[in-house]
């Protein structure tokens, strides 16, 4: 297995990384890996890495990466033993002192010795490389919150090399499945602060499973908060309605993309499905206000202030339709109501999300469920992982 | 020995002593006219029980409560108009107790008529503010036609502020710790007949208070409030307009925020067009450590260009209400800043004129008010709509 679409696109993120610090630049503390080099390195006080570990002694040694590739086997089989945290804090440790001070270099190096032990461990049974493609995922995150861009590029480059050799060597529709939630998960990171690059993981999504929920909202999302083109947003939503024509928050959001392409009548019919339909959670809430907003904006202020009235029988409290339904009776002089509502919103209780907030973020439900299978998937393949481990390896390492 | 019959007598039975109930009306106050709804407090103290306890409003009954608390909420109407409220307490073997207050109306030069026009203005010369000019030294234009001054006053006049401070998550820390500290000062540094609200918004509103004299009233119930979410800047700018309309006097808005506005329900075209149907005055403390970073952003609600607009009709309704705009690039100047304008609100002018060329047609009269004085700078409402 040779990294033939990885590359692309670590190539097409280094130059937005190319002004951000090293973490080495930024800190360099008694702590730090990095202190290996120059021979200062001392365990962090708060949390000692555990005695199996010889970083320090692998980078000292002689055939050094052989070293380390045993290193990331003896953790591998950690996985599902020790403290989560303290893991992957091992293993992000190994790969700072693995890419060293030439992380170019040395990435594609380390990510051919990670790949190795997958590739060899997959053999005996490719399910195994579920709890490791998780692993790398939340080394992602990991490297991240330490700032260690280069190794965040690894842990992406590694998350897309695992999901592709799991798909390669399980087959079916089900490891396709699997590996388009590891992906999506991680292109749900991405979007944070690489967001071209997490459209094109999401594509990626795609290609594997064509139902994934997440991937089409995460597209759309993404044109979304760009500012469109809301003709390109249309299309990735009318995609995800072929597949979920039920899809609460892919209508809401085809109904405010509609009105943005000037088609009134369609996002009007839109919003009055959903509002037919039973409950009050955001999507019904924001269809309110943008349905009550079309009427106003055609001149409509009694349906408006009908429609918002309506909605806040059913939805309570809630403090946007009371200001929104107080602007309304302000504008039609019944300044009576308007107060009477601008008092009832200043009284009200603030909610979970805002709904136009949760409108303005990334869709996270849909993710958080993937994330959720995943990880149960991965803690019923821990075993399975500890078994191969234990019977392809030699004995534990353990000064 | 004395302490010990002191409590001996304490711990007596007292159905030998005169029965007694005490009434106090905590709330409203003597000191303001009621409007609209109107909250009502008393507090019972009684040696025997109380069965009931009743609100009467201009003699008629608003209310029966048969335990504390004994708050009610009436609704006085629009009228100015002298108000009396009894509450009465009736307790076991027919004693009862009383407790009579009436509210003012507001008097004729304080009230706004629907065509006096009132302006607060601010006036300064190199940067401080002037302080001894007289009437005869300013020139009001409606649509440029002069009007004659029908009420001049310098100095103090009271005030009802909305204290609107961003909570959102950007806020978080010492930006937020500051922001608090602003309102306390300017709330601790109110006079009598001043009154302030706290509304601490992020996408949506995390605390408000009543409007209050009272400090601890308005920053007691905030230990462990956390700031978090998105900012929607229009919708409780509107709010806050639409709070003060019930008000009387000079009515201000402070809004205290470090971003722009992501998405709000309304937009800013319809806040500008409340403000501009409000006679309260807006003043916006922008936070700006690190530079403008508003220039350009997108959301999923607006383009880049829309949100550059929005700003700048934020900008514009700071501007035509006789406010301004501060920009803050350091936490240490928030609070001085939130003194600053009650400051500068002590020391304004309140000119009031009677428009010649009213049509009720709801179209924009542009008000110009001049100083015939050399190097003045004038601030003062940028007009109003005939409506």
């Amino acid at each position: 297995m040779r990294r033939t679409w990885a590359r692309p696109l670590l190539v097409s993120l280094l130059p937005a990384l190319a002004a951000l610090p090293l973490a080495a630049q930024e800190s360099r503390t008694s702590s730090d890996p990095w202190a290996i080099l120059d021979g200062t390195y001392r365990p962090p006080p708060e949390a000692p890495p555990p005695p199996w570990v010889r970083t320090q002694e692998l980078i000292e040694a002689s055939g050094e990466w052989k070293a380390l590739g045993e290193t990331y086997r003896q953790s591998l089989e950690r996985l599902g033993k020790d403290d989560r945290g303290a893991l992957l804090k091992v293993v992000a440790d190994l790969e700072v002192v693995a890419i060293a001070d030439q992380p170019e270099r040395r990435m594609p190096r380390l990510a051919e010795l990670q790949l190795d032990v997958a590739r060899e461990l997959a053999r005996h049974d490719p399910e195994i490389l579920v709890p490791v493609f998780q692993l790398h995922h939340d080394l992602y995150l990991q490297h991240r919150s330490s700032r260690q861009w280069y190794l965040l590029l690894h842990s992406v480059s590694m998350v897309r090399e695992l999901a592709a050799l799991y798909v390669k060597e399980a087959a079916g529709t089900g490891a396709k499945m699997n590996a388009a939630r590891i992906l999506a998960s991680l292109a749900g990171h991405l979007q944070a602060g690489q967001q071209p690059a997490s459209v094109k993981l999401f594509e990626e999504v795609l290609a594997l499973d064509p139902s994934n929920e997440s991937a089409y909202l995460g597209i759309a999302a993404h044109y979304e908060k760009r500012g469109g083109p809301a003709e390109q947003v249309v299309a990735w939503l009318k995609r995800l309605l072929q597949v979920y024509p039920e899809h609460r928050e892919g209508r809401l959001r085809l109904a405010v993309n509609k009105l943005r392409l000037g088609k009134a009548d369609e996002a009007a019919a839109l919003f009055a499905a959903l509002l037919e339909e039973p409950g009050s959670d955001w999507v019904y809430r924001l269809a309110a206000q943008e349905a009550a907003r079309l009427h106003a904006r055609r001149g409509r202020i009694e349906k408006a202030i009908a429609l918002l009235e309506k909605a806040l029988e059913r939805a309570g409290g809630d403090q946007k339709l009371c200001i929104q339904l107080a602007f309304l009776y302000d504008r039609n002089r019944q300044s009576f109501d308007a107060h009477r509502l601008a008092e009832l919103a200043r009284g009200g209780e603030p909610a979970a999300e805002a709904p136009r907030g949760r409108y303005n973020g990334w869709p996270h439900e849909a993710l958080d469920h993937d994330r959720e299978e995943l990880r149960r998937l991965a803690e019923s393949r821990v075993q399975l992982l500890a078994r191969v481990l234990g019977r392809a390896a030699g004995p534990e390492v353990n000064p | 020995m004395s302490a010990l019959v002191a409590l001996l007598l304490l711990a007596m039975p007292q159905t030998n002593l005169e029965a007694k109930i005490e009434v106090a009306i905590l709330q409203p106050s003597t000191l303001q006219a009621a409007f609209g709804d109107v909250d009502v407090e008393a507090q019972v103290h009684a040696d025997r029980k109380i069965l009931e306890v009743e609100l009467f409003v201009d003699d008629r009954s608003r209310g029966l409560l048969d335990g504390p608390p004994y708050r009610w909420r009436v609704d006085v109407g629009q009228e100015n108009v002298e108000h009396r409220f009894r509450v009465e307490a009736r307790g076991e073997l027919g004693t009862t107790g009383t407790s009579t207050i009436v509210t003012p109306r507001i008097r004729v030069d304080e009230e706004v008529n629907v065509q006096l026009q009132q302006l607060y203005v601010t006036v300064t010369r190199s940067d401080s503010r002037v302080l001894d000019l007289s009437e005869h030294d300013f020139r009001v234009f409606d649509n440029g036609r002069r009007e004659p001054l029908v009420t001049f006053a310098r100095g103090d006049v009271p005030l009802t502020a909305v204290l609107l401070v961003d909570s959102s998550v950007s806020m978080k820390g010492e930006r937020l710790a500051s922001g608090l500290r602003g309102a306390e000062a300017f709330v601790a540094s109110m006079k009598p007949l001043d009154e302030a609200m706290l509304l601490l918004f992020s996408d949506q509103i995390l605390h408000a208070t009543a409007f209050t004299q009272q400090t601890d009233a308005l920053l007691e119930p905030l230990a462990g409030l956390e700031a978090d979410g998105n900012t929607a800047i229009n919708d409780h700018v509107y709010l806050a307009l639409k709070l003060l309309d019930a008000r009387q006097g000079r009515r201000v808005v402070v809004l205290f925020t470090d971003g722009a506005d992501l998405h709000s329900v309304l937009g800013m075209e319809e806040v500008l067009w409340k403000a501009r149907r409000s006679q309260a005055l807006i003043y916006w403390l922008r936070l700006d450590e690190g530079g403008s970073r508003y220039t350009s952003f997108a959301t999923a609600w607006r383009d880049a260009p829309a949100n550059r607009a929005e700003l700048e009709m934020l900008e514009e309704s700071v501007i035509q209400s006789g406010g301004r705009i501060a920009t803050l690039t350091s936490v240490n100047a928030i609070e001085p800043a939130f003194r600053e304008i009650l400051l500068e609100l002590r020391e304004q002018y309140v000119l009031g004129f009677y428009p010649s060329s009213v049509r009720n047609d709801g179209s924009w009269h542009h008000v110009n008010v001049r100083v015939e004085r050399s190097g003045m700078k004038v601030r003062a409402r940028g007009g109003y709509v005939d409506f």
